[in-house]
């Protein structure tokens, strides 16, 4: 797999040389490149920070439905990730986010202070993210931290180069020696979200059983069944079904496959000659993926309140 | 039939049990099919909670068997006549499911 170089690409070529565009004009694709990358990640933020919730609601779901007792020591044993492995997942997505910007960063900013206080403060967080996914135990933790080790490493010594002011040299190791620890990274972190997705379809199919089932309750009340009470019945399941006709339409990993589009549109123009048409052939692509990201963030923000 | 895939065919199962329970079925089908459901669940839980090798000359045996029966599966589920022949699929899944889980040391 192939996402960060061609952006990096992308970036030493634009930092680099001079271009048919003016440099206002780059600022277009770029700001769209990093707002809907933004957005994929903050959604997949969201998958991971909803994956014990979805276990937990429907463990308790299904003790209502058989009218069983709730029993903590059950519950915690659905939980799929122990809350240190959440959280060291948002904060590697975290960094790749603020790895992201401080390479366009560099890229288009004439302020070499505002990167090197950057490059500190990331270079702080990911020591922590080393740190803290070197403690982890769980058994679906071990290709996390086989990820975090190479990545902590590589990018580590891309930012003690921007630290020193050593901008170009940075982006260099950047695609150099950057690209295959954090595509290792994405593809863990890939891997778990479709496996959130997969517990969250079948959190959801159950609660259409359930939502089916207080409707009939209260239809099987024939001359007694409350109207009043039918209709929320009623409502409940087409909202639900709603819910559940969205859920098949996401695919979760379709928000960074939309980023690996985006990035071979900027790996194309790096290698195109750069002319007006090109330019326009990227802008085009980056509105794309901006609308395509804006659409995934929203369906599973809307997914979320469940 | 890798992990990731195991898993969205365990998936695809019990979303077709919900399909039926969701239906107007009689009580001792409903029964089984919650009971399986329930197992299905379960296994499904295990397999996202634990890495295996899923390259061994036994689970991919397991595995095209459970493709087999998810064929098999597929040509009657939301045929309401076929329930019997339905839930009889179903079982087969579910045991096939379950001697996975063995194949991989996920239960004893």
């Amino acid at each position: 797999m192939n996402k960060i170089k061609p952006i990096l690409i992308f970036l030493v070529v634009f930092l680099l040389t001079s271009s048919a565009c003016s440099r206002a004009g780059f600022d277009k694709p770029i700001v769209k490149f990093q707002g809907a990358s933004l957005v994929v990640i903050e959604s997949s933020k969201t998958i991971f920070s909803e994956l014990n919730k979805v276990e937990r609601d429907q463990y308790i779901l299904e003790k209502l439905r058989k009218r069983e007792e709730i029993q903590l020591i059950e519950l915690e044993k659905t939980q799929v990730f122990s809350r240190e492995a959440l959280k060291v997942r948002m904060d590697a997505l975290e960094a790749l986010k603020r790895y992201g910007e401080l390479l366009m960063e560099a890229a288009k900013s004439d302020s070499p202070t505002k990167i090197k206080a950057e490059a500190i403060n990331l270079g702080e967080a990911i020591k922590n993210l080393s740190s803290e996914t070197s403690s982890l135990t769980g058994v679906d933790d071990g290709k996390f931290q086989s990820a975090v080790g190479p990545f902590a490493t590589i990018i580590g010594s891309v930012l003690n180069l921007f630290i020193e002011g050593k901008i170009q040299d940075a982006l260099n190791k950047a695609i150099n020696e950057g690209e295959k620890p954090i595509n290792a990274l994405i593809q863990v972190l890939r891997s778990d979200m479709q496996l959130a997705y997969q517990r969250r379809k079948t959190a959801l199919g159950g609660m259409r059983v359930l939502f089916v089932q207080e409707y009939k309750k209260e239809l099987d009340k024939g001359n007694m069944a409350d109207a009043e009470r039918l209709k929320l019945c009623a409502d409940r399941v087409i909202e639900h079904e709603d819910r559940w006709e969205k859920l098949l339409l996401i695919q979760p990993e379709s928000g960074l496959d939309a980023m690996a589009k985006a990035h071979s549109a900027l790996v194309t123009y790096a290698n195109s000659k750069r002319k007006a048409s090109d330019f326009a052939t990227l802008v085009e692509s980056m509105e794309i993926f901006a609308s395509q990201a804006l659409s995934i963030g929203q369906a599973i923000n809307e997914l979320k309140n469940l | 039939m890798n992990r990731l895939e195991l898993i969205k065919s365990v998936g695809d199962a019990i979303t077709s049990i919900d399909i039926l329970l969701g239906s107007n079925i009689p009580d001792n089908s409903r029964n089984t099919l919650e009971f399986h459901r329930n197992v299905l669940d379960s296994a499904q839980l295990l397999l996202v909670k634990n890495q295996f090798d899923d390259n061994t000359a036994l689970y991919v045996q397991a595995t095209k068997e459970l493709t087999n029966v998810n064929n098999e599966l597929a040509k009657t589920i939301l045929d309401i006549n076929k329930l019997i022949e339905t839930i009889s699929n179903i079982t087969r899944f579910v045991n096939t499911v379950t001697s996975l889980l063995k194949v991989v040391g996920l239960i004893f």
